[in-house]
């Protein structure tokens, strides 16, 4: 990179130092201008080719929010010392020479400037590829590592007047909270003045009825100024600095609302001090602390969804026990590279991803995959990280680290569809868009008006009290305390909604995607048939239990424990048994009451000398057609019979998707199953549509894809599989049965593993809606009719503060509503 | 009788103030930063 030298000059475009050598120039009307590289002078002249030459009188990089410390390492260039590459290094993934980071951009506020990082980021050599996301600030960046390193690109971020630094969960979190923090702080400062403010404004209502003395009106108007003052300039800040930047942008936002009623109500009440006529102090003040209310409800209700990163990464275990000759070490799983070798104890969890070389196990994967029943590993087969070894131990070649391995990549997906759902744009936004307009056309027009009938001090007043009058301070509360009543009337039936705006965009929803396993169906394998050999009536249905029952109590299987509950459930008396050994994935065996029981895969048997008789074969493929898992019990050198068993649906689910049918909204099943089985739960559950054989990965293509056909689509499911698709959805439900990972990632939660819940949270939902629709009405309605009193010139701030309070407390009323 | 009143009216300024003040340092120690987790963590057996 460039440093500065003697002969420095720098761009006129961007500022950063280059040498005359490298300089690019271009002649303008008014002088040379210089420039660091071509897409700088590009920049240049299409800006000053829109006419927005003044951009670089008015921009002052230097002093905008970039500290102090950045400002001079800005200027001096790239000056980072070994130490902080060395610092950098675990942020960094991608082998060879290029490299791939995340950072975090501070400082972007618009469109432009993610345009112009991307551009300044692409076009630094080294650099081969940079995406900024508008939505999380986040930049996606990959280099090559010969040619630049991330110190390098980050001091070049920070030459163009960002602040850049590399992406942790931790430090998002951190950013969140310091928001929280600053919208409590001037919450709190707003409803404090306010308070004060109020009590004032009492005196002075009081006084305006029964008459007051004017010294004492003097004292309580100044007591008002002095307290109205933090809470517009400190608590409205905001509102002000969004106002002014919609304002220049040319959209009438929120903000130009809020701001313009609480200001011009201010700059009035100072007038009619002097002039000895009503202060509207408290209506500016209100106006504020209603509005961050309303934020402060919105915001508290949702900044739980960070989280569910960080969670997720607590899956992998945070040591690895490494193979070293015949001693074993434990290592930190950070410090593991591929191709080492890794041992793995029955019963623990996989740190990271790799290869079995020896060794034979069963892994259960359901908490990565959601896949119920554990997976067979034998040489040669994947582990994923996070996911539990079975009973056997392996020695397991590591394949994937770091940011490489299918958590990671899991915790990326999550992260992308967080980013890529935009916010939608608010209802209330779009109604201002209409309203004000209206209001500064009705103020205009009573300028007019009065400025033929009386002087032109009397006919400004007249028109700004048109503004003050007619900014709806309950407008800040008719969606936040709906959406509150709405959730907090969930939550008493068990629904958790993460949040007001999740609230406003299920009412949409017209397609529910149900995740196959433990969603729909319990989860876990139950016995649904016992079948005993034809050709050995003398065995009845509770021996064979009996027998496969006594043997299994010793496994861990899933088919084993299902097996062992199904027959405590029916009462059959257990035997104990020893010599019990379990060929994973194929069966177990053990010695009961002295007599060898198999219980396990035809194959199995088989393979132990058992002669199946053929009819029973074949009744068992037949049960296996309709996705059944089907085990063979054989007591001595005798087949007794088979029990299958299968995974089914919850009790509740047939008539959950009958609600679902009834309000008019498509129900669809996704799974990773086969059809067979998928087939076999619809059918149980009336629903018709399903897609199966989808990948972990697929699924929130599979939503992707449903919701361009412009569908609104929740997704309810409960493995850490499925986060990835409860995000892309436009609402993701989770049970809270479920990891909770799934729970961090859904819009929704139901706490009782109740499907109902589904349909009736998108019922609350509409009816949440419908009032805040209601809500909004009343907010501009009192403040509507009372505009007609203030275009009169017959507005007293008994009107104004009659207004407030009546639309306030409609809101209010209306939402109680919500049961 | 006027000038209680806005003695009192000062008066009580001051001591809504204090309060103010509190809000403000218990936001900034962090006593509003996780409203969620505490009063979950008398139910944990580990801390």
């Amino acid at each position: 990179m460039t440093t500065s030298t003697d002969h420095a000059v720098t761009c006129d475009h961007c500022l950063l130092p280059v040498t005359e050598g490298n300089a690019v120039t271009d002649d303008h009307s008014s002088s040379r201008k210089v420039f660091c590289c071509h897409a700088c002078r590009a920049i240049y002249r299409m800006i000053q080719d829109e006419g927005l030459g003044e951009f670089y009188q008015k921009r002052d990089w230097r002093s905008s929010g970039i500290p102090k410390a950045l400002r001079t390492s800005g200027e001096t260039g790239p000056k980072t010392p070994r130490e902080d590459e060395a610092a950098l290094a675990p942020f960094i993934r991608g082998d060879g020479v290029v490299k791939e980071a995340d950072l975090m951009i501070d400082g972007i506020r618009c469109a432009s400037c993610v345009w112009l990082n991307e551009k300044v980021l692409e076009r630094t050599p080294g650099i081969t590829s940079a995406r900024v996301n508008f939505a999380t600030h986040r930049a996606q960046v990959r280099w090559d590592s010969s040619q630049i390193t991330l110190g390098q690109i980050l001091s070049r971020i920070r030459s163009i007047g960002y602040l850049a630094k590399t992406y942790t969960p931790a430090a998002q979190e951190a950013w969140l909270k310091q928001q929280n923090r600053d919208l409590l702080l001037r919450f709190g400062t707003a409803s404090f003045f306010s308070m004060q403010l109020m009590l004032l404004s009492f005196g002075l209502y009081a006084g305006f009825f029964q008459g007051i003395d004017p010294v004492t009106k003097k004292w309580l108007e100044y007591g008002a100024l002095l307290v109205c003052t933090p809470v517009l300039f400190y608590s409205g800040w905001p509102f002000l600095k969004g106002a002014v930047r919609g304002i220049r942008n040319r959209t009438l936002n929120m903000d130009v609302l809020i701001s313009l009623g609480a200001f011009s109500a201010y700059v009035l009440s100072i007038c009619q001090m002097f002039r000895g006529g009503e202060v509207y102090f408290d209506t500016a003040a209100m106006i504020i602390t209603l509005v961050l209310l309303g934020r402060l409800i919105e915001n508290s209700a949702k900044h739980k969804a960070s989280e569910a990163v960080s969670h997720l990464l607590a899956l992998q275990p945070q040591d690895a026990r490494m193979v070293r000759g015949t001693a074993r070490i434990i290592v930190p799983a950070t410090e593991v590279r591929k191709r080492d070798l890794i041992e793995i104890l029955p019963g623990e969890k996989v740190p990271l991803d790799g290869i079995v070389r020896q060794g034979a196990s069963e892994a259960d994967e359901s908490l990565v995959t959601g896949e119920s029943s554990p997976v067979e590993k034998s040489i040669g087969s994947e582990m994923i990280g996070g996911s539990l070894n079975g009973l056997g131990s392996l020695i397991v070649e590591v394949t994937h680290t770091g940011q490489e391995t299918v958590i990671a990549q899991i915790v990326r997906l999550v992260e992308q569809a967080q980013a890529a759902s935009a916010p939608i744009q608010r209802f209330a936004d779009r109604i201002s868009a209409y309203f004000i307009p209206f209001v500064i056309a009705a103020s205009g027009l009573t300028f007019c008006y009065w400025y033929r009938q009386v002087s032109a001090s009397e006919s400004l007043l007249n028109a700004v009290s048109v503004l003050v009058i007619a900014c709806p301070c309950a407008l800040g509360l008719a969606t936040p305390v709906a959406v509150l009543a709405g959730t907090g009337s969930a939550a008493r039936k068990g629904i958790l909604i993460k949040g007001g705006d999740i609230l406003e965009h299920l009412h949409k929803v017209d397609t529910v995607v149900f995740d196959k396993t433990g969603t729909l169906t319990t989860g876990k394998m139950s016995v649904v048939e016992v079948m005993t050999n034809q050709s050995a009536i003398h065995n009845p249905q509770s021996a064979i239990l009996q027998c496969a029952a006594s043997a299994e109590q010793g496994s861990e299987h899933l088919v084993g424990s299902a097996i062992v509950r199904y027959a405590r459930e029916q009462h059959v008396q257990l035997f104990s048994f020893d010599a019990f050994r379990a060929v994973p994935g194929q069966g177990v065996e053990a010695s009961v009451q002295g007599t060898r029981v198999l219980v396990g895969t035809r194959a199995f048997l088989e393979a132990n000398g058992i002669a199946i008789d053929p009819a029973t074969a074949q009744e068992a493929e037949q049960i296996g057609q309709t996705g059944k898992t089907v085990v063979g019990v054989a007591r001595g050198e005798e087949f007794l019979g088979i029990l299958s068993l299968m995974d089914v649906p919850k009790e509740d689910a047939k008539e959950s998707v009958g609600l679902l049918k009834r309000m008019s909204i498509d129900v669809t099943m996704v799974t990773g199953d086969n059809i067979r089985t998928a087939q076999a739960i619809a059918d149980q559950t009336g629903i018709t549509s399903i897609i199966a054989g989808v990948l972990p990965e697929g699924k929130s293509e599979e939503i992707a894809r449903l919701r361009l056909q412009g569908r609104v689509v929740a997704m309810a499911g409960d493995g850490i599989n499925d986060a990835p698709a409860l995000v892309a959805a436009d609402i993701g439900i989770a049970m809270s049965s479920g990891s909770d990972i799934a729970m961090e990632s859904a819009d929704v939660v139901l706490m009782r593993s109740d499907l109902k819940s589904v349909a009736q949270t998108i019922a609350l939902s509409r009816t949440t809606f419908r009032i805040i629709k209601q809500n909004l009405f009343w907010a501009f309605f009192y403040n509507g009719t009372a505009i007609p009193f203030a275009m009169a010139g017959m507005l007293s701030p008994i009107v104004a503060a009659a207004a407030m309070a009546l639309s306030s407390v409609t809101v209010m009323m209306n939402s109680l509503r919500i049961r | 009788m006027l000038w209680t009143i806005i003695a009192l009216i000062i008066l009580m300024f001051f001591v809504g103030l204090a309060g103010w003040f509190i809000f403000l340092w218990a936001v900034k120690s962090g006593q509003f930063d996780d409203i969620e987790r505490p009063k979950h963590r008398m139910m944990d057996d580990d801390s």
